[in-house]
């Protein structure tokens, strides 16, 4: 009978130990609405938008804000030539902690005091070390990718490693990056790599134990539709294409967006004449299947370098007077795009920074490539440059304002050819003219309108508030909260560059915002009292 | 740079690869191209069972047994060492591919030097501040024809760690709200302030919030080249700026 109540006993405290251990978790279920107060996701939600609900901190407080915490890396990186080492990722804030990356590295660190909890450290390897966007969340468990391509899972209880899993092989030159995306009992993770020509892919794998349940080329096979767009099977089956930054998802449409990035050999285009689907395209795919729904190609046969994996930022608005579910884009190339999301249809097309290579735009409103503006052995100038008008720096969007945010770049290059014969890896190189010009810009969704450019904005990427406010940082190493109607200066602060996109979550009844600066995370919060 | 940034592994034994080049050239470059990059084969130098090949581990069967069934001949003569030598140049040629910062450049000079110089004096007024027997005597000597073409459009430094002096320093005059103004060099400029070095070499760092700033870039002209010149015009000025050898 004791031994009876004890089991019983223990079976209670053990039934109230995983309640709580739960409750430290995150239910995928929960990302499916905007969270209030967290930032469970890379983009905080599904939408892309980086528009957090909260208000605590606004337009008439912010200049009142003060620095609460700084985290500086304390313990040693990974011995590796590196060129990642800063924090890039944005951190996810779930329950009260911050869970965040560097290529080989994933802390986790109390989102009140910047108190550290734990660190994992990835052993050594060759994969390149150029930068990890974060980490993904699934219940107790985080995921992570790895320079030389392994998803890893870690109990983010404790950082103690549960498995790893290969998508790629690192000898072949793929490197990964991405922050995987959770979506229902999807981890979706991408590879990246386009110094060989190797064919790009996104996956989904099962959140237990790591195994692929789909994986998505971004080139078509012989035969399958597409195909028509590479001029063989061996340009298509090295036609690059990575998938190297986060996508988005409407769960209501079941579809999720995706970027990809430019086609292989990256400045020789002689070798695969054609549109070159599915590269430099925005891709609706079902994240149950890993089949394509739709696809809206934002460069056509590009020789540039111009990854077309920035966000698609998803929201709903009235459009020329229709109710639209809208899809918007600024594009590397210097080109805004607007599609409506649940079709591909295209809306609008529109410049938003220093542009030359189009000469007009195809019934489709994609951009035509001037060939002359093809890379030659004597060379071409080129705006934007290979670095592109934008990169991977998250954009923002205000529903409130409806403008779409954008660190932007007018920078110009000349563009080389190098191979003699036929093009192989980048097969050409691009020299910069100049330093350009950095800057914030608003673009009024609806007509694709620069509303106002704020010379100087420079960083890791924007956070909209309903606040009312706007955070970036800016050249001079200052952090800035600007309003999102005008650009207006309401706070700033020096604080040293920014490396990654801000975000803001609240604990206890307080907003903090977060930013990422080299080897710091920093938190501001309003003062107490 | 950091010595290893693209394609992983140790670069292969230059005299191995130098030994497979000459029996790679003769014994298989009639079907996959002397330079391994395809022709009736396939191209070896973005094969995956090649890059992941290992002192010919992987491709040593295939090159010894050949591929019947697609036309590839068996090479069973070929010792292990020559395979060897002949994976080391494949790999060489595999780095080259991944390695763009170490790429050689092939006929940028196509111009035509008579109208560069033409250009030089005329549309492109850059007799207005230079002069061929002066500043840019013997330029060609001192920059590579890739290099050189750039600057000529704006002369900065192309990319990080690229060579030449750096541009001139725009002069700069910032009249503060009190009205008074400071001088000097411009040294950087954010949304919030503007920092010079004044004549006796300090530097002065001001805030540009209602401050009136006036710059003389002297860079201003190659600015405006850049959305000026043609590709045509650069090239030809290239062809003749080679001259000043």
């Amino acid at each position: 009978m004791k031994l009876r109540l004890a089991l019983l006993a223990l079976w209670f405290s053990l039934l109230l130990l995983s309640a709580l251990l739960c409750g430290q978790g995150l239910d995928p279920a929960a990302l499916l609405k905007q969270p209030a107060d967290a930032w469970p996701t890379f983009n905080g939600d599904y939408s892309g938008r980086r528009y957090s609900p909260l208000t605590q901190i606004d337009s008439s407080n912010v200049a009142t804000m003060v620095q609460t915490w700084t985290w500086r890396v304390s313990s040693p990186r990974a011995a590796q030539p590196t060129l990642g080492s800063a924090v890039k990722a944005t951190p996810l804030e779930v329950n009260g902690v911050l869970y965040f990356s560097e290529p080989d590295n994933v802390w986790a660190v109390d989102a009140r005091t910047g108190a550290e909890l734990w660190h994992y450290q990835y052993p050594p390897n060759d994969g390149l070390h150029i930068g990890s966007r974060g980490v993904a969340m699934y219940g107790d468990w985080l995921y992570f990718e790895t320079p030389d391509n392994y998803l890893v899972s870690l109990d983010a209880k404790t950082g103690k490693e549960r498995w790893r899993q290969e998508m790629a092989d690192v000898k072949l030159d793929y490197f990964s990056t991405m922050a995987p995306v959770v979506v229902k009992n999807h981890i979706i993770c991408s590879v990246g790599g386009d110094t060989l020509d190797n064919p790009g892919y996104l996956e989904a794998r099962d959140p237990e134990t790591g195994q692929l349940q789909w994986q998505w080329f971004t080139e078509p096979r012989a035969g399958q539709p597409g195909a028509e767009t590479w001029p063989d099977a061996g340009a298509m089956e090295h036609g690059g294409g990575m998938p190297w930054m986060p996508g988005t998802y409407d769960p209501e449409l079941n579809l999720i967006y995706w970027g990809i990035g430019n086609p292989n050999p990256v400045h020789a285009g002689a070798g695969r004449m054609g549109d070159n689907l599915w590269t430099d395209t925005m891709v609706a795919l079902n994240p149950d299947t890993g089949k394509l729904v739709w696809y809206y190609q934002t460069t056509p046969h590009d020789t540039h370098d111009w990854d077309s994996v920035q966000t698609p930022v998803l929201f709903d608005a009235v459009f020329e007077g229709k109710p639209r579910k809208l899809l918007a884009q600024a594009n590397r190339n210097g080109y805004f795009f607007l599609l409506d999301r649940t079709n591909g249809e295209h809306l609008l097309t529109a410049p938003y920074a220093k542009t030359n290579w189009s000469t007009g735009m195809d019934a489709k409103g994609r951009p035509i490539m001037n060939p002359a503006k093809e890379p030659t052995h004597d060379g071409v100038i080129v705006c934007p440059s290979s670095g592109g008008a934008t990169n991977w720096f998250s954009p923002a969007f205000d529903p409130v304002s409806g403008d779409f945010y954008v660190l932007a770049s007018d920078n110009c290059s000349v563009f080389y050819l190098t191979a003699e014969g036929k093009g192989e890896g980048f097969a050409g190189r691009d020299f910069g003219l100049g330093p350009g010009l950095e800057a914030l810009r608003a673009i009024d969704f609806e007509s694709g309108k620069v509303v106002w450019s704020f010379d100087g904005g420079a960083g890791g990427g924007l956070l909209a508030t309903a606040g009312q406010l706007l955070f970036t940082g800016t050249e001079g190493g200052y952090l800035a909260a600007l309003d999102p109607k005008t650009g207006k200066v309401l706070w700033h602060k020096r604080a040293g560059r920014s490396t990654n996109p801000p975000i803001s979550y609240e604990l206890d009844g307080r907003q903090y915002v977060l930013f990422g600066l080299g080897d710091s995370l920093m938190a501001f919060t309003l003062p107490r009292g | 740079m950091a010595a290893r940034v693209f394609t992983p592994g140790a670069p292969p034994d230059p005299a191995a690869v130098e030994r497979g080049q000459k029996l790679f050239a003769p014994t298989c470059g009639f079907c996959h191209a002397p330079d391994g990059t395809g022709k009736s084969g396939p191209d070896l130098v973005a094969d995956a069972m090649v890059i992941r090949d290992n002192g010919g581990d992987l491709i040593g069967r295939v090159i010894h047994d050949g591929r019947p069934g697609k036309g590839m001949p068996a090479f069973a003569d070929l010792t292990a060492t020559q395979i060897a030598d002949i994976s080391a140049f494949l790999h060489s040629q595999i780095r080259g591919a991944a390695n763009r910062f170490a790429y050689s450049f092939h006929e940028v000079v196509t111009g035509n030097a008579q109208a560069g110089e033409a250009f030089f004096n005329g549309t492109g007024k850059c007799n207005t501040c230079h002069s061929v027997t002066g500043d840019l005597a013997g330029i060609a000597g001192r920059y590579q024809p890739p290099d050189l073409e750039a600057r000529l459009v704006y002369p900065g430094p192309s990319f990080p760690g690229a060579g030449g002096p750096p541009p001139k320093p725009t002069a700069a005059t910032v009249t503060l709200p009190s009205g008074d103004t400071v001088s000097g060099a411009l040294v950087s400029r954010n949304p919030f302030e503007i920092t010079l070095k004044d004549e006796s070499g300090a530097y002065r760092t001001l805030p540009v919030d209602g401050a009136r700033i006036e710059l003389h870039d002297p860079l201003a002209a190659h600015k405006e080249l850049i959305d000026s010149i043609t590709d045509a015009e650069m090239h030809d000025l290239l062809a003749y700026l080679e001259t000043l050898k």
